[in-house]
């Protein structure tokens, strides 16, 4: 064994004995309770979390079933206990009662020119429902059905969109598994971890020792990620209290206030910015695809090495890799197979900009429907003009280094490695100063950030 | 036979840009396991297009039909009868 086999999380799920062993009574106990106590830490909801992993555990022939009723619970009871109204709940059945329904029709009328693309025809009705209720402000109450609707539909849409293109798939799937799907209990965001049915079909476990093996996985990832949050708390104690740096937003803000930080400050500002954004969504992912894997379906990491990046689009792809599937399987194919066939380059530079450009605005407009609500949506699109600036720098960016992919990469430390992976984190640490999730500053505040970090002041 | 010999390549090239050396099979699926991405995918569709003439905008693009050397022989063999 050299220092490059060495890992601080071993991989158990590689030895024999102890996959053996996890495939026993006492070993399944053993994994379980140890996956729960760590869960127990850091997730509120692990009480039912761990109940109905033991269920798929006790169960692993109807573990599809189990986790159907976990989307029943997780969408409904949970919600319900903790306080949801009832015009969210009720809007969240009507949403997945028209889900199941909608990937039924698609199926019976399948050679309908109503259903001949019907992610098109879902992300129709989407737009156009969210078009009408925000039409302006106030037009329908905020705490009504319309809005609750309008928000379950918003969180739903693109696990609908995953059910659709399963129609075809074989064997074909009942709607009620579909529709469980839709909330699975091991969490999600609006993007669905990992995609969906078909998906699920492949990476399920189909023996003891495939499901010994994908929980095993399970624990060690969230051993990892107890590892990563730690040092997480580390690098903000370090970075924030005791080197003093700036955090992105009070950076924004000493702009806005023309009293901007010096030129280093600000560049530590947003190396630091993305390291947090790093970390976090690691660990986010991270729990999530532990609980997962320990449902028995031995899906991809969310984030996976993303330092090892060598291109932008390369990095995009480690970085959110479920958030990436659905654009790519929504925006990029369906442009790249349909349009400039003719034209390669500019075929390439068409799907690129109609997923990290179009798509990229259009997934965060309708996830952050809040504004919508608030503002109508007329200034909620408006108001995506400081985001879609950093997805048009994103799609430049990924269109270069599409560019760049004929050639094998370069070898070696330095210009393999190093070099490389200095350009992506300057890249995103620049793309991520249009990155404001509470839209807290004009597209003007952000511009003079940007500029100013090359000591242009304007 | 030649056509295999000429999607394992294709296979090699993709895993060899993503700096990834490691030897593969017939029957691994090498987009599903994350070893190629949906951008590899990309120069997947354009490679059959321009080899074999599919046309994935009429077939409907299933990326399991492309996620290995085998699946991909069969997607060219199914569209050839």
């Amino acid at each position: 064994m050299t220092w490059r086999d060495f890992r601080l999380v071993p991989p158990i799920e590689t030895y024999p004995r102890v996959v053996a062993l996890a495939q026993t009574k006492t070993g399944k106990l053993v994994v379980l309770a140890a996956f729960v106590t760590m869960l127990s830490r850091i997730s509120p909801a692990w009480l039912p979390i761990g109940s109905f992993l033991v269920l798929t555990t006790l169960l692993p022939g109807r573990r599809r079933a189990v986790v159907a009723v976990g989307t029943v619970f997780w969408a409904f009871i949970w919600p319900a206990r903790a306080g949801m109204s009832a015009n969210l709940l009720v809007g969240e059945a009507l949403v997945f009662l028209f889900g199941g329904g909608l990937y039924a029709a698609s199926r019976s009328f399948a050679k309908s020119p109503l259903f001949a693309r019907p992610v098109v025809l879902l992300l129709t009705l989407t737009t156009t429902y969210l078009a009408i209720v925000g039409a302006r402000p106030g037009l329908f109450r905020a705490d009504g059905l319309a809005w609750a609707v309008a928000h379950a539909l918003c969180n739903t849409q693109w696990f609908i969109a995953y059910a659709l293109i399963d129609r075809s798939g074989n064997p074909a799937e009942p709607a009620w598994k579909q529709v469980g799907t839709f909330a699975p209990f091991w969490g999600s965001t609006a993007t669905p971890f990992p995609k969906g049915a078909a998906n699920w079909r492949k990476i399920e476990a189909g023996t003891p020792e495939a499901l010994a093996v994908s929980q095993l996985k399970g624990l060690k990832l969230l051993l990892w990620c107890a590892l990563i949050e730690a040092a997480h708390l580390g690098f903000n104690w370090v970075a924030y209290r005791a080197w003093g740096i700036p955090s992105i937003t009070e950076a924004r803000r000493a702009i806005a206030q023309n009293t901007p930080f010096a030129v280093g400050m600000s560049w530590a500002s947003i190396f630091c910015n993305f390291a947090e954004r790093l970390f976090s969504l690691t660990v986010f992912g991270h729990i999530i695809i532990a609980c997962c894997r320990m449902a028995g379906f031995a899906a991809l990491r969310n984030t996976y090495r993303p330092l090892e990046s060598r291109s932008v689009a390369d990095f995009w792809n480690r970085y959110y890799y479920y958030y990436k599937e659905l654009l790519v399987q929504f925006f990029y194919y369906p442009a790249f197979l349909r349009y400039f066939k003719r034209r390669p380059r500019l075929r390439r530079i068409f799907a690129v900009f109609s997923t990290a450009g179009f798509g990229n605005v259009y997934y965060h407009l309708f996830r952050d429907d809040h504004w919508i609500q608030q503002n109508g949506i007329v200034s909620a699109v408006r108001q995506m003009n400081v985001y879609a600036i950093q997805c048009l720098l994103l799609s430049v960016a990924i269109c270069i280094s599409q560019a760049g992919r004929a050639a094998p990469p370069a070898r070696g430390w330095l210009r393999g490695r190093l070099l490389p992976l200095g350009g992506v984190v300057v890249s995103y640490c620049l793309m991520f100063v249009f990155v404001d999730d509470e839209f807290q500053f004009p597209l003007r505040v952000h511009a003079r950030f940007f500029a100013s970090l090359f000591g242009i002041d304007v | 036979m030649a056509d295999t010999e000429l999607i394992r390549g294709m296979f090699g090239d993709l895993l060899v840009r993503n700096g990834d050396l490691d030897p593969f099979t017939d029957d691994e699926r090498l987009f599903s396991s994350g070893r190629l991405h949906s951008i590899d995918g990309v120069e997947m569709v354009m490679f059959l297009e321009e080899k074999f003439g599919l046309d994935f905008a009429e077939l409907g693009f299933d990326p399991e039909s492309i996620d290995g050397v085998a699946s991909v022989a069969a997607l060219i063999d199914a569209n050839r009868r």
